[in-house]
């Protein structure tokens, strides 16, 4: 009886959302700003399809309608980044030259890193995208081919690190310019670095949540261009 | 639904954008910029997407979990290998948080005075 529903779409479908929506619920529920509801969702899932021996092409047939959406969800992150531009005004040219000079190390130390570490091309490519917002690093990750898997929890570890030493880096190396610190968030630790930065306050929060899609495209760009010119 | 079928069609528009260029940029991104033009433009007003928008964004890490499943099938190609991905991952983090927030804070400062 098992056996033939997992068979279907509607089995990986409804697994996502109940245990996607559980997570969530979680979230609002605890105390603790580090934990990371797709995360806990993701172990639950692989514990379950793990415990109940189902494999995971099983999983993934009803998985892949959830991964149609990154699509639109990807489209309305124009959203936020609007309802912001006022701010960005002042300071453009800093901001987004910030970002793009940001978004350009992040390449290139996770390439030099790999190259010493020994890491093949595929793993290299899975690490790039790294820094960005995840529906944006899924669809980055897929256009060099990388393995989306591995993108996705490297970019959760680089969203929870950052949050946790963005106090350390900052008092270390003097930054007490609002607009850099949420700026740097932003580009750095994406929405899980946004959380962080509307501690500091509102100016740093939108700053860094605005900085999330244009450090998006510019790492986008920046791949692609590698991309054009061979380097991966 | 209105709002659906504006979102989807900026999404559709995207994807055959990219198709017709035989890139693989991705289409998302193209319609994401596109939206954003629009909404500029004021073709678009926030209030006819609001609705779409703050429940996909509300929802959003629930549409990376089968992303993050596929990890399963994938992580024997890491083997030997996870210390590595760590150091590089926590390394480059401080690096591109450093180089932004130096460069920010430089060139703000610069436009202040």
């Amino acid at each position: 009886m098992m056996q033939m529903w997992t068979h279907t779409p509607l089995f990986g479908l409804l697994l996502t959302v109940v245990i996607g929506i559980l997570g969530l619920m979680i979230k609002k529920r605890v105390a603790w700003n580090l934990f990371n509801p797709m995360l806990f969702s993701m172990l639950i899932i692989i514990l379950i399809l793990l415990g109940l021996d189902i494999p995971y092409a099983e999983y993934k047939l009803g998985g892949d309608y959830v991964m149609k959406m990154l699509g639109p969800i990807t489209v309305v992150l124009a959203v936020p980044l609007y309802q912001h531009h006022e701010k960005l005004k002042k300071h453009a040219f800093a901001i987004i030259f910030g970002i793009i000079l940001g978004s350009l190390s992040a390449l290139v130390s996770v390439y030099l890193f790999s190259l010493m570490a020994g890491l093949d091309m595929t793993l290299v490519k899975s690490l790039l995208p790294r820094s960005v917002t995840t529906p944006i690093g899924i669809a980055a990750s897929e256009m060099i081919d990388g393995l989306v898997g591995l993108t996705v929890l490297s970019i959760v570890i680089t969203g929870t690190f950052g949050a946790i030493v963005s106090d350390w880096v900052y008092r270390l190396l003097k930054v007490e310019d609002p607009i850099a610190k949420g700026v740097a968030l932003g580009t750095s630790a994406h929405a899980i670095g946004t959380g962080r930065a509307f501690e500091y306050g509102t100016l740093e929060g939108a700053m860094s949540g605005l900085s999330i899609a244009i450090a998006g495209v510019s790492t986008l760009l920046w791949l692609w261009l590698f991309q054009m010119i061979g380097v991966i | 639904m209105k709002e659906i079928a504006i979102v989807f069609s900026i999404y559709i528009a995207g994807e055959l954008f990219v198709t017709g260029l035989e890139s693989d940029f991705p289409g998302s991104v193209v319609g994401m910029l596109l939206l954003l033009g629009l909404l500029h433009l004021g073709w678009i007003k926030v209030d006819y997407i609001r609705m779409v928008s703050s429940v996909l964004l509300a929802y959003m890490p629930l549409f990376f979990i089968p992303a993050g499943v596929s990890v399963m099938t994938t992580y024997t190609l890491m083997d030997g290998f996870y210390w590595q991905i760590i150091l590089i991952t926590v390394f480059s983090t401080l690096i591109v948080m450093s180089v932004t927030a130096l460069s920010v804070q430089y060139l703000v400062h610069r436009e202040k005075s």
